[in-house]
């Protein structure tokens, strides 16, 4: 089966499911990325049910055996860990925050901000694209190349990038196999 | 034997001929159901004699040390999931044999999961592993 593109916003609220025993220990809360690695870290998390009530806990990307579109599914229990205990690129800072970064070309051409993260889901997840909204160019997911620099207040990629800018995410599949077959 | 037909029925001890309860749930391990769920207790599947029955009959000496520690209840209506995470529909019914082994699991939209690609029914969700078929499409012609 083909890995799933999804949106951010999409995984939060999505159970995550010990596959071994089948329950529910969280629901995601928040998708972490870390602008500097471009990569995808993990997730903050609540409770489950309908009060959601908070959790101290986090998900490192290295516990998580999938992300699928019904669920975040990792091995054990033992996956969910108290920040003391995580990798440190698994705590969340807010100042790695990439939402409301802005996109910029090269040459300084505004082309919008970002309003959430692409990820690729299955067993190796990760950050493929950002959603971008406000700039002269609309609405439009914006694949991550090797090309691109990202950091926590702005998204560099090169002049003329906006073609590769997709409106959907089956626009934005062709493109990111278009990059991938370029490296 | 269908699961939708086991739950509910009578469940009698073998020894003294006494009505227990009823058949509330069951859980499951792998393909294969380890422990019974009756009104006021839990029984390992081992002292079951055959789950074709049209009432459970049980063997109570057998005892419950070791009962596993799986969620028991009724599965019907819980989320399946592959280990990928990606939801396939829902449990509609088990298709059981005599010995209590899953043969087959009736899914929504009419598909089914054999029974061997089964790998755990939890309290939320069934986990299955391998790639489904497609869900069947209208009859042809």
């Amino acid at each position: 089966m083909t890995a799933a593109l999804m949106r951010g916003a999409d995984l939060i609220g999505r159970p995550v499911v010990d596959a071994s025993v089948g329950e529910d220990l969280a629901e995601v809360k928040d998708v972490m990325f870390d602008p500097a690695r471009g990569a995808l870290t993990g997730f903050t998390l609540r409770k489950r049910g309908f009060l959601g009530r908070k959790m101290k806990h986090v998900l490192p990307i290295s516990s998580v055996t999938a992300v699928g579109t019904a669920a975040v599914m990792v091995a054990g229990a033992e996956a969910i860990t108290h920040p003391d205990d995580a990798p440190a690129e698994a705590v969340p800072e807010r100042k790695a925050d990439v939402l409301s970064d802005q996109v910029i070309t090269e040459s300084g051409q505004l082309l919008g901000t970002v309003r959430d993260v692409i990820v690729l889901g299955g067993p190796q997840p990760r950050v493929v694209a950002f959603q971008v909204a406000g700039g002269p160019v609309g609405d439009g997911l914006v694949p991550l190349g090797a090309e691109s620099a990202v950091s926590s207040s702005a998204l560099i990629v090169p002049d003329g990038f906006e073609h590769r800018i997709r409106t959907d995410l089956t626009g934005l599949a062709a493109e990111l196999a278009l990059i991938e077959g370029g490296r | 034997m269908q699961l939708s037909n086991l739950l509910g029925q009578d469940a009698i001890a073998l020894g003294t001929a006494e009505r227990v309860g009823t058949v509330k749930g069951i859980g499951i391990e792998g393909s294969r159901i380890v422990s019974v769920q009756l009104s006021d207790t839990t029984i390992s599947a081992t002292a079951v004699r055959s789950f074709e029955g049209q009432v459970l009959t049980f063997d109570e000496t057998v005892g419950n040390a070791g009962l596993s520690p799986v969620a028991t209840g009724d599965p019907r209506g819980r989320l399946v999931l592959d280990t990928n995470g990606d939801g396939l529909g829902s449990i509609v019914d088990l298709v059981l044999t005599g010995d209590g082994d899953v043969e087959t699991v009736v899914l929504t939209d009419d598909r089914t999961v054999p029974g061997p690609r089964l790998k755990v029914i939890g309290s939320f969700a069934a986990i299955v592993g391998g790639d489904l078929p497609p869900p069947s499409g209208p009859p042809a012609g």
